[in-house]
C-alpha cells in the first residue's frame, strides 16, 4: 500500500487539524438543511391537502346558545372531546364534561367512541357509556352524536373509502338524558345517512361524437322545436351564498371565547 | 424533484469527502490496508443507505444520516492508533443495521392490542431479567429489553390501559436496579414518567407513576443501597485528562490519580479536538430534533408515544454521559449514543432508530392516503 513521506504527511496532518472540524461543521449544516428541506416539503404537501390529518368533521345540528348551528369541527384520527380548551374537540355546552370521551378512528369500522367514567353520550339514539363496547356502536358517515345539549352529525372524508361498512340511520327523534333537556335540531332536519358515490379518478366522460369525423352533422336549427328562451337557470355549482347554509369554523369563535 | 433531492446529494458528497479523507490520512502514513478498506467501505455503506430506494425499507433519511455520521465517527475514533479496533467497530455497525430493519418491521406491523402488548412486555422483562437467573451470560440485553419495554408501555398507554403500563414500567425499573445499573434505571424512570404524562393525559396517573418511580429509588437508597453504587464516584472527573490530551488545558492542572476514560467519544476528541466533539454533539441534537418532529407529526398516540420515548431515551443517555463526564452521577458505564463499542448497545440503539424510521414511513403513508382520498373526493 502507498505510504506518503513523513514531511508531506506532517503538512497534511497540520492542515487536517483545521480541515476536519471545518468539514464536520459543514456536515452539521448539510444535515440541518436536509432536515429543514424535508420538513418544508412535508409542509408544502400538507398545504395542498387542507383536510390532511382529519378523518371527517362534526357539524353542529343543535347546540343551544353555546354553539351555532352549522359550526363544524375537524375530527382528527384520535383525540379527546370535552369542554375544556386542551381537548382536541371543544364542545362548550351544558352537560359536556371537561374530558367527556376519547375517540379513535379504526379503518373499516368507523369512529370509535369511548366515554370516560361517569360520562354518557347518545349515538343515533343509543346510549353509550364507559362500559359499552366501543366497537359495537361506531360513529359512521351521517351518524348523529348527542353529547350534553349538543347534537352533532359526523361527515366522514374516509367514508369515500369505507362505503362497504353498514351505515346507520339516525332516529327521527332524539331524547335527552342525564337530566339535560333534549336538544332537537332546530331548522335542520335529520336526514338519513347516504353513501357517497365513489368515482373512479380516471373516469373520463365519453365524447358524444367520434373525434375522427371529418364533418360532424350539424342539426338544422329550424328542424327542431326550440325551447322557449327564459331566464337561465343557475349552475348548481354557482349557487348564491345566501342560498347555501353558512358554515362556521369553530376557530372563528376563539376571539369571542377568550373574551368570555 | 431536483430541488427535493439536492440536499441529499450535497450531504452524500460531503460524507464521501469527509470519511474518505479521514481514513486516508492515517492510512497514507502507515500504509495499512485495513484503513484503505475502511476509507472505501464506510462512505460506500453510508451512500447505499442514503440512496436506498425509499419505499423498500422505509428509511427516514434525515435521522438515519445523522445517526450514520455519528457511527462513522465511532469507527474513525480508533482508526489512527487501533486499526483492528476500527475494523471491528465497523463490523459491529454493519451487523447492528439488521436491528434497524427489525425496528422498522416491528413498528409497521404492530397493531396495539392487549395480548400483543402483554407479549412484548413479557419478552422485554424476560430480556431484562436474564442477568439475574443466568449470571454467566455476558451478552447484555438491558438496552434491548428497555427498548422493547418502551414499545410495550407505549402500546398499553395508547389502549388507555394505564395500570398494565405502570406495572410494566415499574417492573422494568426494578430489574434495571437489580442489575446494578442506576444510570439505565434513572434514564428509563424519567423517560417512562414523561411518556406517561404526555400520552395518558391524566394528572392522576402521571402523578402515580412519578410517585411510584421516585418511591422505588428512595426504597433502594434506604433498604438496598448496594444497588446504587455511589462508590463508583471517582475522586476526580475524567474530563481533565481528556482536556489535557486535547491540549485545551496544561497537563499539570489535574491530579495524576485521575484516569482517562476509554470512551470512543473522547478518543475522537483526542484526535480531532474539542471543536469536533462540539459538532458531533450538535449533530446529535439535530437527530433528537428530527425525532421530536416525527413524534409531533404522527396521527396515532401509539406512534407518538414510541417516537417520544425513543427521543427521551437517547437524550437522557447523552445527558447521563455528559453528567458522568463531569462526575455529577456515578454512571461510568454509559457511553455516548451511537458511539459505543458494545454491540448489544449499538444493536438496541439501531433498533430504536428503526422504530423512528418506521414511524416516519407511517407518517408518509398517511399523507399519501390523504392525497388519495382528496383525489377521490374531487
Amino acid at each position: 500500500m502507498p505510504v506518503v513521506p513523513e514531511n508531506i504527511w506532517n503538512v497534511l496532518y497540520t492542515v487536517s487539524r483545521y480541515l476536519f472540524p471545518l468539514l464536520a461543521l459543514s456536515l452539521v449544516f448539510l444535515v440541518l438543511f436536509f432536515i429543514l428541506s424535508e420538513s418544508a416539503n412535508r409542509r408544502e404537501r400538507i398545504r395542498g391537502l387542507p383536510g390532511s390529518g382529519t378523518v371527517g368533521e362534526l357539524v353542529v345540528l343543535s347546540g343551544g346558545q353555546d354553539l351555532d348551528v352549522n359550526t363544524w369541527f375537524p375530527v382528527p384520527r384520535e383525540g379527546v372531546l370535552g369542554s375544556i380548551r386542551s381537548c382536541d374537540l371543544v364542545i362548550p355546552c351544558p352537560g359536556v364534561h371537561n374530558k367527556h370521551l376519547d375517540f379513535s378512528w379504526q379503518d373499516g369500522q368507523g369512529l370509535l367512541i369511548r366515554p370516560r367514567t361517569g360520562c354518557e353520550v347518545l349515538i343515533n339514539g343509543t346510549p353509550v357509556n364507559c362500559r359499552t363496547n366501543a366497537a359495537a356502536v361506531p360513529l359512521m358517515h351521517g351518524s348523529v352524536l348527542q353529547i350534553g345539549s349538543a347534537v352533532l352529525r359526523l361527515h366522514l372524508f374516509a367514508a369515500l373509502d369505507n362505503t362497504a361498512a353498514p351505515v346507520q340511520t339516525p332516529p327521527a327523534e332524539i331524547s335527552g338524558f342525564n337530566g339535560i333537556p333534549a336538544a332537537v335540531p332546530n331548522n335542520t332536519p335529520v336526514m338519513p345517512a347516504q353513501i357517497l358515490p365513489v368515482q373512479t379518478p380516471f373516469q373520463v366522460p365519453c365524447q358524444a361524437q367520434p373525434s375522427n369525423m371529418s364533418e360532424p352533422y350539424p342539426p338544422a336549427v329550424d328542424d327542431f322545436p326550440q325551447a322557449s328562451v327564459g331566464p337561465v337557470s343557475p349552475d348548481p355549482d354557482e349557487v348564491s351564498p345566501e342560498a347555501q347554509p353558512v358554515r362556521i369554523r369553530r376557530s372563528d369563535r376563539w376571539k369571542e371565547d377568550l373574551g368570555e | 424533484m431536483r430541488k427535493r433531492s439536492s440536499g441529499r446529494f450535497r450531504l452524500a458528497a460531503m460524507l464521501l469527502i469527509f470519511f474518505a479523507c479521514a481514513f486516508l490520512l492515517p492510512a497514507s502514513r502507515t500504509g495499512d490496508g485495513r484503513l484503505y478498506l475502511l476509507a472505501a467501505a464506510v462512505p460506500a455503506v453510508m451512500l447505499i443507505l442514503l440512496f436506498f430506494p425509499g419505499g423498500t425499507l422505509f428509511l427516514d433519511r434525515p435521522s438515519l444520516s445523522a445517526a450514520l455520521i455519528l457511527c462513522g465517527f465511532s469507527i474513525l475514533a480508533p482508526a489512527a492508533v487501533l486499526p483492528d479496533e476500527a475494523l471491528s467497530q465497523g463490523m459491529r455497525c454493519i451487523a447492528a443495521l439488521f436491528f434497524l430493519v427489525a425496528g422498522i418491521v416491528l413498528v409497521r406491523a404492530f397493531r396495539p392490542s392487549f395480548p400483543a402488548s402483554l407479549l412484548v412486555a413479557f419478552i422485554a422483562l424476560g430480556m431484562l431479567s436474564v442477568p439475574l437467573w443466568l449470571p454467566s451470560f455476558s451478552f447484555s440485553l438491558a438496552e434491548g429489553g428497555t427498548a422493547l419495554l418502551l414499545f410495550a408501555v407505549a402500546a398499553f398507554l395508547s389502549l388507555h390501559l394505564c395500570l398494565p403500563a405502570l406495572v410494566s414500567s415499574l417492573a422494568g425499573l426494578v430489574l434495571l436496579l437489580l442489575q446494578h445499573d442506576p444510570a439505565a434505571a434513572s434514564a428509563w424512570c424519567v423517560a417512562s414518567v414523561l411518556v406517561f404524562w404526555a400520552v395518558s393525559g391524566s394528572a392522576l396517573w402521571s402523578g402515580i407513576s412519578l410517585v411510584a418511580s421516585g418511591g422505588m429509588f428512595a426504597a433502594c437508597l434506604l433498604f438496598a443501597p448496594h444497588l446504587i453504587p455511589f462508590s463508583a464516584f471517582s475522586s476526580e472527573s475524567p474530563l481533565f485528562p481528556r482536556l489535557a490530551a486535547m491540549q485545551i488545558i496544561p497537563p499539570d492542572t489535574f491530579p495524576e490519580s485521575a484516569e482517562a476514560s476509554d470512551s470512543l467519544f473522547f478518543l475522537l476528541g483526542d484526535h480531532y479536538g474539542l471543536l469536533f466533539l462540539l459538532f458531533a454533539l450538535l449533530l446529535f441534537v439535530l437527530f433528537l430534533l428530527r425525532g421530536t418532529s416525527l413524534a409531533l407529526h404522527t396521527r396515532k398516540s401509539f406512534h407518538a408515544a414510541v417516537a417520544l420515548g425513543v427521543v427521551l431515551l437517547f437524550g437522557l443517555r447523552a445527558l447521563l454521559f455528559l453528567a458522568s463526564v463531569m462526575n455529577w452521577v456515578p454512571a461510568y458505564t454509559v457511553d455516548f449514543p451511537m458511539m459505543t463499542a458494545s454491540f448489544p448497545s449499538l444493536g438496541a440503539q439501531f433498533f430504536l432508530i428503526g422504530l423512528l424510521s418506521g414511524i416516519s414511513a407511517r407518517n408518509e403513508a398517511d399523507l399519501e392516503e390523504d392525497a388519495r382520498l382528496a383525489m377521490l373526493a374531487h
